[in-house]
């Protein structure tokens, strides 16, 4: 019960490293009144320390790569990460690209991929609620490891 | 009721502020997103977010920061105390006040400039509302000779209409609305003083809040005090959703202004309508009007 209630509401966190800005806009897209997230109880949050999703774009250039792990070593426990579009996932087209990492897993450890160039807003609520339902086993598992 | 059952039942009610501010939130929530075309969530989601902070690990920068947290809450919650239990208006505002601070203090112990301009915005904040909300507290204390809740007259709004007004924009100070949302403007600088908050120190200083937002409307519905306890109940709680409509209203038709037109329109309009309601209804009392 505990995960149930802490999962019903996800902040999230959005980081663009990189990216064309088509991911990046479908993000956006998700406020709007036509996906309106907030019904989910996500709301985005311009701030790493209350987050507990950060939605990841781009391929990752070497400039961002710090600034991505500051990020995320800012978020409190426990959180997730969502790489959001093919560039995120695998640093697909720029695999190899002397600027980027490739993709966002050669930086921070990452929950669930979403795919697509740019992703489409209702793969993105996949990822999130699959991002949701992975933090209600994480912390299923924390609360019985703490009750034995 | 006797007198001991009626405690226990404003003790409960006390018990309750988290949970009723909470729906209230909610209630705002899906009021603004019904307004902008959304489904919006659920009723309880305020309660659900705080639900999430207290149970997240989160961190403390250092010690002063949970030291002014904790301090703030136990102040905050003191004041809504003082106040449903009928006991001092005027020390409930001042505990209040002082809780109020401790914030600012908590924003300020942290070495981030970005928590020290949002510390500083919410004094800008406090200078428009504190002044206001102590003379529409004084003036509750003339009308009724008294400072006592219990003791207040039934009805003040009708001897303070300017006072019950002012406090709305007030309200949207606290409540952190547009056109004022000067320390927590979304989209600009992010999450007030409680930007260097995280997890459950982030639920305590929510809590706060909560507990800051149930003072501010329980002087608000000391000026619509009835002796009949259900009629009463049902005029402060239809005095509280207008409240809400009305802020959620103004925050979605208007734009953010400058602090310092927060400052002027507080500082000037609020407080002058405050100060005219007393000087009249002075004059009335020594006669002058009749």
């Amino acid at each position: 019960m505990k995960g149930r209630r802490e999962a019903r509401s996800p902040w999230i966190l959005h980081f663009d490293t990189g990216s064309c800005n088509g991911c990046d806009i479908e993000i956006w897209a998700l406020l709007t009144p036509k996906y309106d997230v907030e019904r989910f109880g996500m709301m985005n949050k311009g701030n790493p320390k209350h987050a507990d999703i950060l939605l990841v774009t781009g391929p990752v250039t070497t400039k961002c790569a710090p600034r991505l792990r500051n990020l995320y070593e800012q978020m409190p426990n426990p959180k997730l990460v969502v790489a959001c579009g093919d560039c995120a996932s695998t640093g697909a087209p720029f695999v190899g690209c002397y600027n980027t990492c490739g993709g966002v897993d050669s930086v921070i450890p990452v929950d669930v991929y979403v795919p697509g160039c740019a992703c489409r807003p209702e793969v993105l609520i996949d990822g999130v609620v699959m991002a949701v339902n992975k933090w209600r086993e994480i912390t299923s598992v924390s609360s019985e490891g703490a009750r034995a | 009721m006797s007198s001991s059952f009626e405690q226990i039942a404003l003790l409960a009610l006390w018990a309750a502020v988290p949970l009723l501010v909470g729906v209230l939130l909610g209630l705002d929530r899906v009021l603004t997103a019904r307004l902008q075309g959304r489904q919006g969530p659920s009723v309880l989601q305020s309660l659900r977010d705080l639900t999430k902070l207290l149970h997240k690990k989160g961190s403390y920068v250092n010690g002063s920061q949970a030291m002014f947290a904790y301090g703030a809450l136990v102040l905050q919650a003191s004041a809504a105390l003082v106040l449903i239990m009928g006991s001092d208006v005027l020390t409930a505002f001042l505990l209040s006040g002082v809780g109020c601070f401790l914030m600012v203090m908590a924003a300020l112990s942290v070495r981030s400039p970005y928590s020290h301009l949002r510390a500083q915005r919410e004094l800008v904040q406090m200078m428009a509302t504190e002044p206001v909300v102590m003379m529409i507290v004084l003036s509750l204390g003339y009308a009724s000779g008294s400072f006592l809740g219990s003791d207040m007259d039934e009805m003040l709004v009708l001897t303070l209409p300017l006072a019950a007004a002012s406090m709305v924009p007030v309200l949207l100070i606290r409540l952190e609305k547009s056109p004022y949302d000067i320390a927590t403007a979304h989209s600009e600088i992010v999450s007030g003083p409680y930007v260097e908050f995280s997890g459950r120190g982030l639920g305590i200083t929510k809590l706060a809040h909560w507990f800051e937002l149930a003072v501010m409307f329980g002087i608000l519905l000391l000026l619509f005090r009835l002796p009949d306890p259900a009629l009463d109940l049902a005029v402060k709680a239809m005095v509280v959703l207008a409240v809400v409509v009305m802020t959620a209203v103004i925050d979605n038709t208007t734009a953010r202004l400058t602090r310092w037109r927060m400052l002027r329109f507080s500082l000037t309009f609020c407080l002058g309508a405050v100060m005219l309601n007393m000087i009249v209804l002075y004059l009335v009392n020594t006669g002058v009007i009749q």
